[in-house]
Order: structure tokens, then C-alpha cells, then sequence
């Protein structure tokens, strides 16, 4: 062969390869979903528990061939807890990276922050915090896919009506979750026919409650409920076992991480919180209606990141299989995929039932709650 | 059972707290005129190397609680002489915006370190709550009061009985005059600030099994001996460590008595209502030499 055809075939390979290549990336082309977490920043344990399921959804959707053959990409923004770094992340996502949809963002102030940008710029918004603010009064284009405080702190009082308890005293941090906790049960416990017969409060910052509990041992209370999260739910554990208090001892479904057990040790006995039914599979019976979805996710889960050890990161699946599906039925059109959520019925996620109308864009028809015990350092059903 | 006497045995636990952090900021003050803000995070960070020693790398506790001593110390040596020293000469206001400056820089130093989550060490001697008189205590309770103790009478005899401890009460009462009999008060400052840190290490150590540690709290442990070290007399040490148990006795009678979202509240008016009464604190001297 001479230069002259060599250069030829040479040509027309290279036109084939890329003939080829850009006719196979065009099959493949990713939809491109946002998602907007707090990954740094006090509350970045949550946001990074959230990111990291999501993006085991992202995976299976991938392995099992994508939406409608085409790969998720998922992109992620960190927005370490700032509303004002929320909003440049959301700009970013809808501007530059052109997505279809965004998740998140993981706390109510850096949520209700973009709400405006996303009314204006015309894109789904599937918000995953606990606040039922974002979608009060529905917007266009926010929806909720997440359980809500007030539910989770309904199924604590229904246990303990239950029970045949009628007093009960409070423990509350003054915190943000505290104080909203407070006030929720404040208002609730009367419908339970409960009265809050002891109203504690305690700083986050505090180091022991003792004086707390001691004035709560001289009521006539008949249970302890603690609402806080984090460490001082562990102190609020150890001062009670130290001053060997008896009452039946509720927490909130904050309460619902292995590193409690962890940091309690002995003090974590005895402990009832509401939690989601992915922390106690083995235990939930045959017909259970969310046995399916969560021994998916348990199974998943155990794959890509280990046994589950709290619930944070369950909005991360929810929303990620329900914006999948929306995808998947209605394509990439922003509106589409709205419209599909708003009419969806009956989801069942691991953490409810969820489903949309035009009136409801938070769509929690019931809850994945279960009541559950420590015991031996394990988490069982309390009956 | 006696509420009382519970509100009290609570006051003692955080107060022996208050009181160690407050006798290293005593030190401070008395012979280098510093108040450091800077003293909390040498707690919370003796608190989360002991808690990486033991808990992650499998260290024996004896032979950690002095590797983390010496880290400590070796951290406070290194940032006296790159931040503390080159000021020197500058004014009391200065001094006391670099130690506040380290204190923020030690603190996120610390997060990205350890995180934001807390941290836990076995107790020393069991988890099993001592019944006295009808109120509980926690055995780790006593190992802070002792530890507490031992170190505020190993502090008093090296002051009064080693020359190097007379050297710094030397520096101390008149800083001139110390220099002009040949003390160099430069050294003395970094043997103060690492005396001060090692005093703070040793509570954070102590203190983790019983409240637990995470980065964030050195601030609040700072504000508490702070408010200790003034209410006992800036400069006065029995007065810091009395200061401090007082100071954690009263946050718990206000709390258990009056009401218990004010705690905070308490501790400082009492602060306040003292210092008005008696300004140079409840065992002050009425002026600085």
C-alpha cells in the first residue's frame, strides 16, 4: 500500500471509531439528577448518610441498565448546612449542569431557602427533611418525601397511651430539635389523654442532667420521654441509669443509631424510641406491608456500605426510587416529571406510604414507624 | 431521699471540672498576665488523643494518659513560642485576641480531625453508682476530684518547693524584678502555658468517661473556668479550685430548685452578683503587684 492509501483507510477508520463511539454515547447519554446535602458542618453526619444511599440507588438503577436505558448521574453539592451556599449550589445544578430534577437539600432552613429559585426556574424540588414547612402551603414544583417529626412523636405518645400511661414528664434540649419537639408534644398530648406533668429543659451544651432528672423523680410522673439528639441523648441515658430512675424511658427517633448503643454501653437498656421499620427487618412479620421495600434496601444496604446502623439515610432511597420511577414513566421533560409525582399513588417507601395531589405535595398516608426496645444491646419490637 | 444532697453531689462532679480548668487558667494569669481563652481546647483535645490512643490504636491507659500529656504539652510549647512569645511585649488585649484566635484554630484543628461526633472512654473504675446518704454518685466522680486534688497540691509544691516553681511565683509578683535577678521570664511563660495545658489535658482525660468529649466544647469549658478563676480571685489558686466547685454547686441547687433552663443563667449572675459585692473575687488580692 502506498502513503496516499494508507492515509485513506486510516481516515475512515477514525471516522468509523468515532461514528461509532458518538452513536453509542448518544444511547448511553446520562439523565442528569442533582442533589443538594449537607456533608459538612455539625449536620454533616446526616447529609452524608443521605448522600451515601442515594448513590447506592444510583448504582443498582445503573447495573440493572439505567432509566429507560440511559445511566443516572447522580451530582452531587455539599452545602455544609448554609442556606446561602444552598442557594449557589441549586444555581450551579439548574445553570450549569442543566439536571432534570434535584433532591434534598437535608435541613429545613437551606430547603426552604431555594424554594423560590425552584417556583421560578420551573424544576422539581424533592425535598427529604423533616419539617412539613416546605410544603405548607403546597408549592408547584416542591414535593416531600420523608417522614415528618410530628409522626414520629405520635407514635411515641400512642405507645405510651397504650400503656395506660397518663403522666408523663418531659425532658427537652433547648435546641432547634428540642424546641420543635417540645412544642409538638406540648400540643399533642392531650389528644393521647396525657398530661405533661413535668416540662425540663437542659442546654446542648450541658454536661449531666442529674438536677433535671432529680426534680422529675419527685413527680408523680409515670414515664420519661427525652427529646433530644445526639450527645446529650447519651448523658440524659447515663444520669438516669446513675440515679437508678425506673420509669419507662422514651426517646426521640433520633435515638436511632448504633453509635448510641456505643456511647451508652449499659445506660442504652431499656430505651424506647419510634424507628423506622429497615432497623428492625428480621423482626417484622410476613405480611407486613413494608416487608418487600425494606428487605431491599437492608439487602443493599449490607452490599454497598454495611450492615444499617441508623435511619438517616433512608429519605436518600425513597426519594432517589421515586424520582427514578417518575423518570423512568414521564422522561426527562421537568414538567412531566412533576405531573407524575403529583399524581402518584400508594409508593411505598421504606419509611411510609406515600401518595400526591394537587393539595398535599407532602403525600405521607402512613408511617414505617415501628416501637422499638434496646435490649442486650439490640434493637427489638416494644410491645 | 434527699433532692439536696443529689443537687450537690452533681455541683461536685462538674464542679471539680470547672475548678482544674480554672486553676491552669489561674497559672496563666498569675505569672505571664495572660488569660488564656485557649485553655478549654487543651482540655477537649487531651480528652479525644487519649479517647484515639486507647480506643483506636489499643494503648495501655497508663502509658497513653502520658503520651497524651506530652502531646499536649509538645502542642502548647509549640504554639507559645510561634504565637505567644513574639507578642510579648505587646498589650494584655492583644495577648488575649491571639489565645482567642487559638482557641478558634485549635478548635476547627480539632473537627477535622476528629469530627464533629463525641467520643467515649471506659470509666476507670466501673460504671456502677455509688449510694451515699440516699443520693447517688459516679465512681469516675471521685477519680476527677482526686485527680483535681493531686494535681492542685502537686502544682502547690512545685511552686513552693522547687526553684523552678519559685521562679515562676517570682514572675509572677513582679516580672521586672524577676528578669533583674536573672529569671528568664520568657521561659517561664512557656513552663507556665505548658503547665496550664497539661493541667487542662488531665481533665479532659478524666472527665470523657463520665460527660463524654467532642471538638466543639472547648469554648464552653474556657467560659466555665474563666467565670471559676474570676470568682475565686484572678490569681489566687485555692481560690480558682474553690471557685469552681462553688460555681458547679450553685448551677446545680439553681437548676434543681428554681428551674432548669436558666442553669447557665445562674452560674453567670452569680458570677456577676460576686464580682459586684467583691471584685477582687471571694479570695483575691485587692491589686495587682
Amino acid at each position: 500500500m502506498n502513503q496516499g492509501s494508507k492515509g485513506i483507510v486510516g481516515a475512515l477508520t477514525l471516522g468509523a471509531v468515532v461514528l461509532f463511539l458518538s452513536l453509542s454515547s448518544a444511547a448511553q447519554e446520562p439523565i442528569k439528577v442533582g442533589m443538594i446535602a449537607t456533608l459538612t458542618g455539625p449536620a454533616g453526619f446526616i447529609g452524608s448518610q443521605i448522600k451515601d444511599v442515594a448513590v447506592i440507588v444510583e448504582e443498582m438503577i445503573n447495573a440493572a441498565g439505567g432509566v429507560n436505558g440511559r445511566p443516572l448521574n447522580l451530582i452531587i453539592e455539599d452545602d455544609g448546612g448554609d442556606p446561602s451556599r444552598t442557594l449557589l449550589s441549586i444555581q450551579k445544578l439548574v445553570k450549569r449542569d442543566n439536571v432534570v430534577a434535584i433532591l434534598g437539600p437535608t435541613l429545613t432552613p437551606t430547603a426552604l431557602a431555594v424554594i423560590p429559585f425552584v417556583e421560578q426556574e420551573s424544576i422539581p424540588l424533592i425535598t427529604i427533611t423533616g419539617s412539613r414547612r416546605v410544603v405548607l402551603p403546597p408549592k408547584k414544583w416542591v414535593f416531600k418525601v420523608s417522614l415528618a417529626d410530628d409522626l414520629a412523636i405520635g407514635a411515641i405518645l400512642g405507645h405510651m397511651s397504650k400503656r395506660g400511661i397518663k403522666k408523663v414528664a418531659l425532658l427537652s434540649d433547648s435546641g432547634g430539635f428540642g424546641e420543635a419537639g417540645r412544642q409538638v408534644i406540648l400540643n399533642m398530648a392531650r389528644s393521647f389523654d396525657i398530661a405533661i406533668v413535668a416540662d425540663e429543659r437542659f442546654s446542648p451544651a450541658d454536661r449531666e442532667v442529674t438536677a433535671q432528672l432529680t426534680r422529675i423523680r419527685q413527680t408523680d410522673a409515670q414515664a420519661l420521654l427525652a427529646y433530644t439528639a445526639g450527645t446529650p441523648a447519651v448523658i440524659i441515658a447515663k444520669n438516669y441509669r446513675q440515679l437508678g430512675l425506673k420509669l419507662p424511658f422514651y426517646q426521640s427517633h433520633a435515638t436511632g443509631t448504633k453509635r448510641f448503643i456505643e456511647l451508652a454501653g449499659e445506660a442504652a437498656e431499656g430505651v424506647i424510641f419510634p424507628a423506622v421499620k429497615v432497623l428492625v427487618l428480621e423482626k417484622l412479620s410476613r405480611d407486613d406491608p413494608y416487608r418487600q421495600a425494606v428487605a431491599r434496601f437492608v439487602e443493599q444496604h449490607e452490599k454497598k456500605l454495611g450492615p444499617v446502623r441508623s435511619q438517616f439515610g433512608l429519605v436518600g432511597w425513597d426519594s432517589m426510587l421515586l424520582l427514578a420511577e417518575a423518570i423512568g414513566k414521564a422522561g426527562t421533560d421537568r414538567l412531566a416529571i412533576r405531573d407524575y409525582i403529583e399524581a402518584k399513588q400508594n409508593f411505598i417507601g421504606v419509611t411510609g406510604v406515600f401518595s400526591y395531589s394537587p393539595d398535599d405535595h407532602d403525600g405521607l398516608k402512613s408511617v414505617s414507624l415501628t416501637m422499638v426496645k434496646i435490649e442486650n444491646g439490640a434493637w427489638v419490637p416494644a410491645d | 431521699m434527699s433532692p439536696i444532697l443529689q443537687y450537690i453531689f452533681s455541683g461536685l462532679t462538674v464542679g471539680a471540672i470547672y475548678g482544674l480548668v480554672a486553676v491552669g487558667f489561674n497559672i496563666m494569669f498569675n505569672s505571664a498576665s495572660i488569660m488564656n481563652f485557649a485553655q478549654g481546647q487543651f482540655v477537649v483535645l487531651g480528652g479525644l488523643i487519649m479517647v484515639t490512643l486507647t480506643t483506636k490504636l489499643g494503648i495501655p491507659m497508663i502509658v497513653a494518659f502520658v503520651m497524651t500529656l506530652a502531646a499536649v504539652v509538645l502542642i502548647a510549647a509549640v504554639l507559645e513560642r510561634a504565637c505567644i512569645n513574639p507578642a510579648r511585649d505587646g498589650t494584655q488585649v492583644t495577648l488575649i485576641i491571639i489565645t482567642i484566635g487559638l482557641a478558634v484554630a485549635l478548635e476547627g484543628g480539632a473537627t477535622v480531625v476528629w469530627g464533629k461526633e463525641a467520643f467515649t472512654l471506659p470509666p476507670f473504675s466501673g460504671d456502677e453508682p455509688i449510694r451515699l446518704l440516699g443520693a447517688t454518685l459516679m465512681p469516675q466522680t471521685l477519680w476527677i476530684m482526686g485527680v483535681t486534688g493531686l494535681m492542685a497540691s502537686l502544682l502547690a509544691l512545685f511552686l513552693n518547693r522547687t526553684i523552678h516553681g519559685k521562679a515562676v511565683l517570682a514572675t509572677a509578683a513582679d516580672k521586672a524584678a524577676a528578669e533583674l535577678v536573672g529569671i528568664d521570664t520568657r521561659r517561664i511563660v512557656l513552663l507556665t502555658f505548658c503547665i496550664s495545658a497539661g493541667l487542662g489535658a488531665t481533665a479532659g482525660i478524666v472527665l470523657t468517661p463520665l460527660v463524654l468529649i467532642d471538638s466543639g466544647q472547648g469554648f464552653m469549658f474556657a467560659l466555665k473556668g474563666f467565670a471559676a478563676a474570676a470568682l475565686g480571685g484572678m490569681g489566687n489558686a485555692p481560690g480558682a479550685l474553690a471557685a469552681g466547685f462553688l460555681l458547679g454547686i450553685a448551677e446545680a441547687l439553681g437548676a434543681g430548685l428554681l428551674t432548669s433552663a436558666y442553669k447557665d443563667v445562674i452560674a453567670l449572675a452569680v458570677l456577676l452578683l460576686s464580682l459586684f459585692i467583691r471584685p477582687a473575687g471571694l479570695l483575691g488580692k485587692t491589686s495587682r503587684g
